[in-house]
């Protein structure tokens, strides 16, 4: 063999210094100058292998971990709602700072899958907020048979994981509620718990990628928030009928808002251009809600609802 | 993503979950290593990475027939990058530019090694993604050419011909920038 081709046979081979056939072998064994192109390509290899990744490859694999942490947590919850809600929230909160594009853990979507999601859980937000304003039960029926055989079969067909879809069922069965319901505190209370499913899917996008999809996500949150929760609020105020288990009701939802505002602050720390005028509208709404909740109205403290004695000190 | 409707959790009676962690932390950076290096860019590894794992979720019961784990992962990864490579190619997007991340150096080596393995960086972002894939799976997963060109869908012989190609373009830039 010629130098030529041992160097032809070097630049192909599996191992440069190992494993050369016998004739490659006798003629490095002669030639200094194939010795040391072998070396080289052995340099080069090594090298290669030495190369360190970006830090970004370390912090994806904790925020995928961290989304599996979460995953098993919420499914193995206690079948309660509010307690499955508490534990969803915080896994929202531990995982936030630790997320990229397309979101954390079970949230993860290719680009395509978030828009199909997005698209899928939007016509399910409309749906709710329009039959919640409904101004009769008859009305709410027709709006809810207008929609749910074909969002049920959306949410049936669509490919996106259990805890995705999760999301979208828990809509879904609000609708479901909502119909057979004429309970301003309850929807209040479950459009509070669909609100916080939505500030879950954004702590759990990456606003600096992903600034549209933030920006949608916050915009249904004050959507359902206003629309849902504040509506319902003011009337069952109005109302006047509110009785103890009602005020309680009111009072546990209000008393996770200073955690809300925190998930709030933390996704604008982190997409500040994204979220901003989403997030001011939304913390502007909680703190119309804590100057209302003086007392003798909702809130802790609140006055004597129907049916409730208080004790006075004379 | 192809996917069917994913149980991201199938196991949580039986701590499948767990081992499914498990096999994230042993394997995730050696993933991200090969699709780092075939897209040039940590964005779309982040994507293609998380794609893997999610396809992987969806297909527990074929990975744990595998003798070769991080060999089959690598191989689900090549073909995300690639059925992402189709899907832009379709849609005419333009990708992302290469990135070419900071270098970690030991002290007393510093200057040297840094300015190689910048310029091994450097050259590889001239070949092209088929090359840079032969040329990573070969010498930092030691894979034979016979599984890199199945994984490729390419021929050995081709597999060759792309390390070939690799090896000749890295050394050549290494001496002309060593002078």
């Amino acid at each position: 063999m010629n130098c030529q081709q041992v160097r032809e046979w070097l630049l192909e081979a599996e191992n440069p210094l190992a494993g050369q056939p016998a004739d490659v072998a006798a003629h490095s064994a002669n030639c200094a100058a194939c010795r040391e192109a072998a070396a080289e390509l052995a340099r080069l290899d090594s090298l290669w292998r030495s190369l360190p990744l970006p830090a970004e490859a370390e912090r994806s694999k904790q925020a995928f971990l961290a989304g599996l942490a979460c995953a098993p947590a919420a499914r193995q919850a206690p079948p309660r709602r509010f307690s499955r809600r508490r534990i969803l929230q915080w896994c929202a909160t531990s995982a936030a700072g630790l997320l990229v594009a397309g979101g954390g853990g079970w949230l993860v979507f290719s680009a395509q899958q978030a828009q199909a999601y997005d698209d899928l859980l939007d016509h399910l937000v409309d749906w709710n907020l329009r039959i919640s304003q409904a101004h009769s039960q008859a009305e709410r029926i027709r709006l809810y048979d207008q929609q749910a055989n074909h969002l049920r079969a959306m949410i049936r067909k669509s490919k996106f994981s259990a805890e995705a879809v999760a999301v979208l069922n828990d809509y879904f069965d609000n609708g479901d509620w909502l119909v057979s319901h004429s309970d301003p505190v309850g929807e209040a209370d479950r459009f509070s718990g669909l609100a916080d499913r939505l500030l879950q899917l954004a702590a759990a996008t990456d606003g600096a990628r992903n600034s549209k999809r933030l920006n949608r996500l916050l915009r249904q949150y004050n959507r359902v928030l206003e629309s849902g929760v504040e509506v319902k609020i003011a009337a069952a105020e109005a109302s006047g009928a509110m009785d103890f288990e009602h005020q309680k009701k009111l009072e546990q939802l209000i008393l996770a808002d200073p955690q809300r505002i925190k998930n709030l602050a933390a996704i604008l720390e982190r997409s500040p251009h994204a979220s901003r005028k989403e997030i001011e509208q939304a913390i502007r709404t909680y703190d119309k809600r804590k100057k209302k909740a003086k007392p003798g109205k909702v809130g802790p403290g609140a006055g004597k609802a129907k049916g409730e004695r208080r004790i006075t000190e004379s | 993503m192809t996917a069917d409707a994913v149980d991201l959790m199938p196991g949580e009676k039986d701590g499948r979950a767990g081992d499914f962690a498990a096999l994230v932390d042993a394997h995730w950076m050696a993933v991200f290593r090969l699709v780092f290096w075939m897209s040039g860019n940590t964005h779309d590894a982040e994507e293609l990475t998380q794609e893997t794992f999610l396809r992987a979720l969806q297909r527990l019961a074929e990975m744990s027939l595998q003798t070769q784990t991080r060999a089959w992962l690598l191989r689900v990864a090549t073909n995300a990058f690639l059925d992402r490579k189709r899907k832009q190619n379709r849609a005419k997007q333009v990708a992302l530019p290469p990135d070419l991340p900071g270098l970690a150096t030991a002290p007393g080596d510093r200057i040297e090694t840094s300015e190689q393995a910048e310029l091994a960086k450097a050259a590889m972002t001239t070949l092209s993604e088929t090359t840079r894939a032969v040329f990573h799976l070969r010498v930092q997963e030691a894979l034979p050419y016979a599984e890199i060109a199945a994984m490729l869908g390419t021929t050995e012989q081709a597999a060759r011909w792309h390390m070939h190609q690799a090896r000749s373009k890295l050394v050549a830039q290494l001496r002309t920038e060593a002078g």
